[in-house]
């Protein structure tokens, strides 16, 4: 009989290698959310800097997912179990469908904010 | 003369250490085997690589050891503690150099050492009186070390033992989400951890006992080793 392998979706490899730097992830997205809440701040109407206001704390909210899934991780890590192993555990447990999508979304925001900024005419 | 299968070092250590004993006015004799009160638990007798007699009548044993830097083995260690129970009869441990590891055994066990030097002849040079043996301190010390490794041992289990059942209590809220044959994953890998942890401590806890109840020496540095080295929880 050969052994159950377990699957690893892309969602699960995506957030093993960004998991462990969800400081980053928490520090650009802080950087991006102060940068445009200034500029919308200055012209409410600019509707790319909105866009990239709600993608970043989209990111946000996954970056504090994330530490949550290294805290578990690194408290569940058991003789057998590598550190890695347990992640991808943690990771297919708490990254369901509405997470993903809120990453997925989150990224796509920020870029279509920073295509209307780069399309809109200059003042 | 070499005996069957004698490291030559030996062969020629036991050459020297002879003709010192000899220079001291020792009286070289032969195979004799000094016998053990049967109540002392040993087979065979002291012998010793080379045996002499003193003007007093002291019957001497002489274990010639080209590795100084190891402890009595075992055997001479209990012939040596042994011997301080007959009239007359002392065991010696001559070596080439000496070490601390080496005076610190030959204390424990009540042998004495001398060290074979050269300046022209060949000379004994007393690093250890067999009549400085304490068999009382030797169990005080002996009951020092058990208290001190048991105590060491009690630390280490708790606390290799506290984070493990602290992760056991909050295993429902760490796998949240996960499947029950997952959860019941973590669970029996702790449970199995935390079960080869209390092994380890019970059979550290049994040479304890044993090496105090047998005076045993070996015995302790087996169960101290084994406190030091293992029961880590390796990941």
């Amino acid at each position: 009989l050969k052994p159950k392998e377990e699957s690893t979706t892309l969602a699960v490899f995506l957030f093993d290698r960004i998991s462990p730097r969800h400081r980053l992830l928490l520090l650009g997205a802080v950087i991006l959310i102060s940068i445009f809440t200034s500029r919308v701040g200055s012209d409410p109407k600019e509707v790319g800097s909105w866009f990239i206001v709600v993608g970043a704390g989209a990111l946000m909210y996954l970056a504090d997912v994330l530490r949550e899934v290294e805290e578990a991780s690194s408290a569940l890590v058991v003789p057998g179990k590598t550190l890695m192993r347990v992640r991808r555990d943690v990771i297919s447990a708490r990254l369901d469908a509405p997470r993903c999508g809120t990453f997925i979304a989150g990224v796509a925001v920020i870029v279509i904010g920073f295509g209307v900024l780069i399309s809109a005419p200059p003042k | 003369m070499i005996t069957t299968f004698e490291d030559p070092r030996k062969a020629d250590l036991r050459e020297r250490v002879a003709l010192a004993v000899e220079a001291a006015g020792l009286e070289i004799v032969a195979v004799e085997l000094i016998a053990i009160p049967p109540d002392a638990g040993l087979q065979g007798g002291i012998l010793g690589d080379v045996r002499a007699v003193d003007g007093e009548g002291v019957r001497h044993a002489f274990y010639v050891r080209t590795a100084s830097d190891r402890p009595v083995p075992q055997w001479i260690a209990s012939y040596a503690h042994a011997s301080h129970s007959l009239e007359k009869v002392e065991v010696h441990i001559v070596v080439e150099q000496s070490s601390a590891v080496l005076e610190r055994s030959c204390r424990a066990c009540g042998a004495g050492l001398l060290q074979v030097v050269s300046d022209g002849d060949y000379r004994l040079l007393k690093l250890i009186d067999p009549a400085e043996y304490d068999p009382q301190k030797r169990r005080a010390d002996l009951e020092a070390r058990a208290k001190t490794a048991r105590r060491r041992l009690v630390t280490k289990l708790d606390v290799n033992l506290g984070p493990l059942k602290d992760k056991l209590g909050r295993l429902p809220d760490l796998t949240k989400g996960m499947s029950p044959d997952k959860q019941g994953e973590y669970e029996e890998h702790i449970d199995n951890t935390i079960s080869r942890l209390y092994e380890w401590s019970d059979e550290a806890s049994r040479l304890l006992d044993g090496a105090l109840a047998s005076s045993d020496e070996n015995a302790l540095a087996s169960a101290e080793r084994l406190i030091t080295e293992e029961g880590n929880i390796e990941t």
